[in-house]
């Protein structure tokens, strides 16, 4: 038989069967069953469970609290001169990142905005690691001097000048200090690293029962915001479609085809891929479960920005930042401060093994988040997949560090089949609701 | 079929001295306690690298999770009575993959419970694959380590 009529004889039945708008997914005809090994592989990347409370943060999943902070989220009003809001680089239309190598503060900043879907299962928060929390996290861009740049009492007298803010800040955590009265509550006082700036004079010269107040109110604000992104929790990618198929099927996969492809309509390239991600690639050494994260921080020898050594020292600086943040899960604003949290935190290992480690990022709707890496070092995801089949422009790691990352020496078509299993992580957008600025920060009256 | 994550490969360790080699000293255990023998039903066992001690340890969750904290239960005996408690030790508890050159990313809380058994806390494999578990016995400037292999899929 020649080549071509086989081919022909091949595609007769799989095209007949071929569901409209679906293309190639006939083509899984071929492809056997997931052995044992590798079903019980994928079943462990199921998001089953609901993302892990936080009993640092006690409104964390109050629906008011949710309300608030998707309010302040989009609010520009939170910075200084009205430029920033939350969403300048979470960009809900972009994934919840800005689509930039790094992000744009004032200045340049250093380094790559991370999406923000499915936050609420992850460990850390920035690249390095620096807060515990999702409401931690909050509260730094607030007060960075390349971001936000507004100073805690500013912060809270904004708050505190709006009734609709007020009234929805008092709903949840009580009432406010008497922020109005300018003497105990200098509009510009804020901690600064240079003790001598008049700002930070300010801020010490406060009473500390006043300074605690408004620090109070801070994590608060960061408490409101995190609800709201605990909500950010797309479901129904085509790899969950087909996760679910294999699930139901049971392990009673006996055939010479994988049902639960066909059922769930799930590429061919992309469970050739998923096989490649979990066998010969090895990418859940470090993607692993339901966030394809281990949620932890490695060094995969990404060079500086010479060519040379890196020079961010990622988790390194990030451990002692977070031992050193007041709003820690040890911290007086904690809401479980002696939780396993904060037990955490003094476990935690710093050596040299920890210099330009960052964290894992999570794979879900990585097909959406480009650039790609710390300090969007990879513009595409083909570069990210060149770069671990290759490792071409390496550095070492140095020998404190760990040797995870070998060439992964995969062809063009495993490539591809990488990045089709990669594309199938995508998500369905969320509810409209949860993509934009509510009219206010109050939950809506219930229909009468 | 038995879940691939209940895989635990318990390696008898080889008595390998390697830097030790040569420091008899390290085969004088503490003194026996009166203690009765104990059960070691549930637990692994494993020989001391200088053959000095036992260390019984079992993990809770019983599965031993991927990314997920979980502690561990142990209680050391001289290897001459495997099933008493050996009271009068210390007894340190870290984990590494040597394959990857690195180890945890925290440290274990070890504490003695009133029985002189030992718990240890916060304990996390950040990845599958193989890892080593690390008893250091301790009695006075004497250390004696029993290692276990456990695979992670």
């Amino acid at each position: 038989m020649s080549w071509w009529a086989a081919a022909v004889l091949a595609s007769v039945p799989c095209a007949a069967q071929q569901p409209a708008g679906a293309p190639g997914v006939a083509a899984h005809e071929s492809l056997p069953p997931l052995d044992a090994r590798t079903r019980a592989r994928v079943l462990r990347l199921e998001r089953r469970a609901a993302p892990p409370a936080d009993p640092t943060n006690r409104v964390a999943d109050d629906p008011r609290a949710a309300r608030l902070g998707q309010f302040l989220f989009f609010d520009a009003r939170l910075s200084r001169d009205g430029r920033f809001s939350c969403a300048s680089c979470h960009d809900p239309a972009q994934a919840f990142t800005d689509g930039r190598r790094v992000s744009e503060g004032r200045v340049p900043l250093a380094r790559n905005a991370p999406t923000l879907l499915d936050v609420a299962r992850q460990r850390w928060l920035f690249w390095d690691g620096r807060a515990d929390s999702l409401w931690a996290q909050a509260l730094q861009p607030l007060e960075h001097k390349d971001e936000f740049d507004t100073g805690r009492v500013e912060l809270a007298r904004r708050v505190h000048g709006e009734r609709e803010l007020r009234t929805a800040y008092e709903a949840l955590f009580g009432a406010l200090p008497e922020l109005g009265d300018e003497r105990r509550f200098p509009p510009g006082a804020r901690p600064c690293a240079d003790e001598a700036d008049p700002r930070a004079l300010a801020w010490l010269a406060m009473e500390a029962a006043d300074r605690r107040a408004v620090e109070r109110v801070l994590a608060n604000l960061g408490k409101a915001l995190a609800a709201y992104q605990r909500r950010l929790l797309p479901r129904g990618s085509p790899f969950d479609r087909y996760v679910a198929a294999l699930r139901e099927q049971g392990e009673a996969a006996t055939g010479t085809v994988d049902e639960a492809a066909r059922a769930s309509a799930y590429p061919a390239a992309a469970r050739r891929g998923l096989e490649l991600f979990l066998g010969k690639a090895d990418c859940r050494r470090c993607h692993a479960g339901a966030t394809f994260s281990d949620q932890e921080f490695h060094n995969i020898g990404l060079a500086g920005p010479d060519g040379g050594p890196p020079r961010d020292a990622g988790r390194h600086a990030g451990l002692r930042a977070l031992r050193d943040d007041p709003f820690n899960a040890h911290g007086t604003f904690s809401d479980q401060r002696d939780g396993a949290r904060a037990r955490e935190l003094g476990q935690l290992v710093a050596g040299p093994e920890t210099w330009a480690t960052f964290r894992t990022p999570t794979l879900r709707n990585v097909a959406r988040t480009a650039p790609y890496m710390h300090a969007g070092q990879f513009a595409t995801l083909r570069e990210v997949l060149q770069y671990y089949s290759t490792l071409e422009g390496s550095v070492p790691v140095g020998h404190h560090g760990e040797t995870v990352l070998q060439p992964l020496k995969l062809g063009a078509a495993e490539l591809d089949d990488l990045a089709a299993f990669l594309d199938s992580l995508t998500d369905p957008p969320l509810a409209e609701e949860l993509l934009r600025a509510p009219p206010s920060p109050l939950p809506d009256e219930p229909p009468r | 079929m038995p879940d691939p994550r209940a895989l635990l490969l318990l390696v008898v360790a080889t008595p390998l001295m390697l830097g030790c080699q040569g420091d008899g000293a390290a085969r004088a255990p503490a003194a026996l306690g009166p203690g009765t023998p104990r059960s070691t039903a549930g637990y692994h066992t494993q020989a001391s690298w200088n053959g000095g001690y036992v260390v019984h340890w079992r993990s809770a969750p019983a599965e031993l999770p991927v990314g997920e904290p979980f502690a561990l239960e142990a209680w050391v005996a001289d290897a001459r009575a495997p099933e008493v408690l050996l009271a009068g030790v210390e007894l340190e508890v870290d984990a590494a993959m040597p394959q990857h050159g690195h180890g945890m990313t925290r440290r274990a809380l070890v504490t003695r419970a009133s029985d002189g058994s030992w718990r240890a806390e916060g304990l996390l494999f950040h990845m599958p694959g193989e890892w080593r578990l690390y008893f250091d016995v301790r009695n006075g400037p004497l250390l004696e380590r029993a290692e276990a292999r456990v695979v992670l899929d």
